[in-house]
């Protein structure tokens, strides 16, 4: 017998949550303000059938719904047109099968990243989804906002590794799409349309991945750029390796200085190496040549690979966290395009007199993550014509966060062409428009 | 009336006399794909822009006619087979590469172009285009694109939906539609994810924009010689158990290794059950080890011998037993149907000794060659057509062979797609709410069901009033298929 089914359940905070009484100490301690609504309700199913239930009973009673799981990722998209309640993924968190000669796992959406990872790395396995605090993140959450860290550069987006997914419908049923075997090809890829929507389609109750191996060794290493040309051709130059980057990041000096605070420099180039332990003397005299060719100032190999990344991965919360009152904008270009991005962000902040940005980059994916302050109404003309210029690159800008003056801007771009089709598809899978209504991009 | 001849002219005016096709002899060759469906269309297109695939839906409205997009017609499911009839759309005029973006490591290409052509293309920049299906020489990224397709290195590469980063797609109402891009993260529904593997139901593909990745540095390539095929199977399953993913991993089998030696002589011994071939890429440093690792673990596990490419001729060779196998078949029958399950890949050595049991209760052969490190079965189960009621028993053993696997937790299509072959199979692996909530995808976007009709979904889902005045006319036949 291969795979085995894991019954090892996680500490619950309380378990007394049903219908007639759905709040449970966990959601009395947490916000579930959304642009200044609050949720009347909210509903922890224990199992997957009753979230179901829940959600077909929402959408009978036409009551809009936010689908909650670890809430790290609500910040996105616009306020809620309409707010009735939470429909919490927090039970569904256990391992449902971990064949680990197979290299695939099946697990509840609720369960969070941090403990699917601890769960995997008992076979030296991971998931390779590294975003912001994996010991809150839920699996179904990150899925559900199309969320992804550096580590994307190698494994892909999640999209790519994840083999098959259940998702509650507005009408009561739980949907199976996919399939949990390393290729499949019947049917619809419905499990691949869930990814990404925001919980504007259904509620992702399980989910099925290929997971990985973790390489045998890592290095990980960082240069410092006196210029900002300098730096991005050395990014174009270590993506190119012999020996390719797990991972490859740009920093400017404000977003280095909460990773590395003794660093010097105005720009950073930072790669992940890894695979057997033989390559990784080679991985770091070819970043140490491509960065020295690029004029670095200077190169240094980080002492701990993996507390290096893991603030890494944790740098668009940190910022947003640490710069409360910024704007908070992700940007992604086409990958040549970087340089022009900054250069471009960084002028149109100088002629509103903006402080500099903050920013930094998975540089090989071109997907920027931009802080700025200032006074409102700068802020806003700054990101009226960032926005304008990312489309001239043929580019996409989110708004992650706006301060509160700002509240009514679009998080969203118009999406023009693909809209017609985009509502064509909610009208059919959520008729009703409860679920996370207005958040999503056209008002969808 | 006849809705044909006055579609015909339509189309003529539109296209020129020599792109439309309509004569019975014409139209013969394109009622094959590689599967044993055969159905002929009324009318075959070919036309040069995606503005005339547009104009060419729009009339094949007019006229209530379905229509069918066809790529090289390598297919291994039928979803190019037009039970319906109507106009069918072939790309072979379709097929420039449009433009090649190092930098942003992106190909732009025309539905037509074959596959292997992109990554000759690339090689002199020394890059090239990952999903391989074995069929590559003749098989176009479109129909790539259309079944999601696969290959022996996807096992580290990942399928093609792993690698289309946009696409240009004509919509049932003839707009023209551009979803994804260069830049990641297009905003909204994955309106690509949407569209790769939906066998041209839900729109018309007119470019692709894939990516491309640089050559790896160094390639090694083994071939391990087994006794049994249990030793093989297990081996497949320790190598990836112990967390070690070469870019292939092929099983061959011993009545295939038999068919392959009588047809090319290339030294294989006669009487192993089984060989794999292991290919691992990446940087020079650490890949002699990694490849004397594989070695040294398929001895382990029971090989009698392995043998180890020394050069790039060696490396063909090796590989020459695995992209022959299907051909050399025809030494053993003249027919064969090709199965395409897949299992968990620690399941491996259980299905392959439960399959054999299938085939001894049948009384058939079976030749089988696998994508293993995938756990993507490709039973081959031989016979012969003019034997009444061989086609029809094969296809008895296809079926217990898929119910098997989805019976250990796999599923009945590695690559090869639904199409028509596997329509009746769809109901062993999804609920009809499953099926219900597939159909809802489908209606978002092509409401009409005059897009490839009777594909994907089972009856009851769309092969609707347009299909009922043709029948499916399964003949056995075809000799020249790849996998």
């Amino acid at each position: 017998m291969c795979g085995f089914r894991n019954n090892w359940r996680l500490e619950t905070l309380s378990s007394v949550s049903n219908l007639q009484f759905p709040i449970s100490l966990f959601n009395m301690t947490t916000n579930f303000g959304l642009g200044g609504l609050t949720p009347q309700t909210i509903y922890e199913p224990r199992e997957a059938q009753e979230l179901a239930q829940l959600l077909a009973q929402c959408n009978a009673e036409s009551r809009a719904v936010v689908p909650w799981g670890g809430g790290t990722l609500q910040y996105l998209g616009n306020a809620p047109a309409r707010y009735d309640a939470v429909i919490s993924t927090r039970n569904l968190n256990q391992v449902v099968e971990y064949a680990f000669d197979d290299l695939t796992i099946t697990v509840g959406a609720g369960m969070t990243l941090a403990n699917i990872n601890r769960v995997l790395g008992e076979h030296g396995q991971f998931l390779p989804l590294d975003v912001p605090h994996p010991s809150r993140a839920t699996i179904g959450g990150v899925l559900a906002a199309g969320a992804n860290g550096p580590l994307r550069l190698r494994y892909g987006p999640a999209r790519d590794y994840m083999l098959g997914n259940k998702f509650a419908t507005v009408d009561g049923h739980i949907i199976k799409a996919g399939s949990r075997v390393v290729k499949n090809v019947a049917g619809y890829e419905l499990h691949k349309v869930q990814v990404g929507a925001f919980g504007t389609l259904a509620i992702l109750t399980e989910a099925t991945f290929k997971v990985f191996p973790r390489p045998p060794a890592e290095i990980s290493m960082w240069a410092a750029f006196a210029e900002l040309n300098d730096a991005c051709a050395a990014v174009g130059q270590i993506w190119n390796l012999s020996t390719p980057p797990l991972a490859l990041e740009w920093l400017d000096a404000a977003t280095m200085n909460l990773i590395e605070p003794n660093a010097h420099g105005a720009y950073f180039v930072m790669a992940r190496f890894g695979g057997a332990q033989a390559t990784m003397a080679a991985a770091r005299d070819v970043f140490t040549h491509a960065a020295n060719e690029q004029n670095a100032r200077a190169v240094e190999t980080f002492e701990d690979t993996s507390k290096a990344w893991r603030a890494i991965a944790d740098l668009p919360a940190t910022l947003r966290e640490t710069f409360s009152d910024a704007l908070c904008l992700r940007v992604s270009v086409p990958p040549k395009a970087l340089q022009n991005a900054l250069r471009e962000l960084f002028a149109l902040a100088q002629a509103q007199k903006l402080a500099p940005p903050r920013v930094f980059a998975h540089a090989a994916l071109a997907t920027l993550y931009v802080s700025v302050d200032g006074d409102a109404a700068a802020l806003e003309t700054f990101a009226t014509q960032l926005r304008a210029t990312v489309h001239k690159l043929h580019g996409y800008m989110l708004i992650e966060r706006a301060p509160s003056a700002l509240k009514n801007l679009n998080a969203w771009d118009d999406a023009e062409t693909t809209l017609k089709l985009m509502q064509s598809i909610k009208r059919k899978f959520d008729p009703n428009h409860i679920l996370n209504p207005g958040r999503f991009v056209g008002g969808i | 009336m006849n809705p044909i001849s006055p579609a015909v002219q339509e189309l003529q005016k539109l296209l020129g006399a020599r792109s439309v096709l309509w004569q019975p002899d014409d139209l013969r060759v394109y009622s094959y794909d590689g599967s044993n469906n055969m159905a002929t269309p009324d009318i075959v297109v070919l036309p040069e822009t995606a503005q005339q695939v547009s104009e060419i839906i729009k009339i094949a409205r007019r006229y209530a006619m379905a229509i069918v997009p066809r790529g090289s017609g390598t297919g291994l499911c039928g979803a190019i087979t037009p039970i319906a009839g109507g106009i069918m759309i072939a790309f072979a005029r379709m097929k420039k590469i449009l433009e090649i973006d190092l930098e942003n490591r992106t190909a732009l290409v025309e539905p037509g172009v074959i596959n292997l052509d992109v990554s000759t293309a690339l090689a002199p920049s020394g890059y090239f285009y990952a999903p391989d299906p074995s069929s590559q020489a003749a098989c176009s990224i479109g129909g790539n694109v259309a079944n999601n397709s696969g290959g022996p290195h996807c096992l580290l590469y990942g399928v093609t939906a792993n690698h289309v980063l946009g696409l240009e797609v004509v919509l049932e109402d003839g707009e023209i539609l551009w979803l994804g891009g260069k830049a990641p993260d297009e905003q909204g529904y994955d309106l690509v994810a949407a569209f790769i593997g939906s066998e041209g139901t839900l729109g018309i593909i007119t470019k692709i924009l894939v990516r491309i990745m640089p050559l790896p540095e160094a390639t090694r390539t083994l071939l391990a010689v087994f006794n049994t095929i249990e030793q093989a199977s297990r081996t497949v399953s320790g190598v990836i158990g112990a967390g070690v993913i070469p870019a292939a991993i092929e099983m061959i089998d011993g009545t295939t290794i038999r068919a392959v030696e009588a047809a090319y002589n290339i030294g294989l011994p006669l009487d192993a059950d089984a060989v794999l071939l292991i290919e691992v890429d990446g940087p020079k440093a650490g890949i002699d080890e990694l490849q004397q690792m594989l070695a040294d673990f398929c001895l382990e596990f029971g090989a009698r011998e392995v043998r180890i490419a020394k050069n790039e001729q060696e490396r063909a060779d090796l590989w020459k037993a695995r992209k022959t196998a299907l051909g050399a078949l025809g030494r053993l029958a003249p027919n064969y149907y090709i199965q395409d399950g897949v299992v968990p890949r620690s399941k491996l050595p259980y299905i392959l000794q439960r399959q054999d049991e299938i085939a001894k209760k049948y009384g058939v052969t079976i030749a089988n060659v696998l994508h293993a490190g995938d756990g993507n079965l490709h039973p081959n189960i031989l016979f012969d057509a003019r034997e009444p009621g061989a086609l029809e028993r094969v296809k008895q053993v296809g079926g217990e062979i898929l119910k098997l696997c989805v019976e250990v937790g796999g599923t009945i299509s590695g690559e090869h797609g639904v199409g028509l072959e596997k329509l009746d199979y769809m109901p062993l692996l999804f609920t009809q709410a499953d099926l219900d909530e597939q159909a809802k995808l489908r209606d978002a976007i092509a409401p009409t069901r005059i897009l490839n009709p009777c594909k994907m979904l089972p009856q009851g889902h769309g092969c609707g009033e347009v299909a009922k005045s043709k029948l499916p006319q399964a003949i056995a036949g075809n000799t020249d298929v790849w996998i």
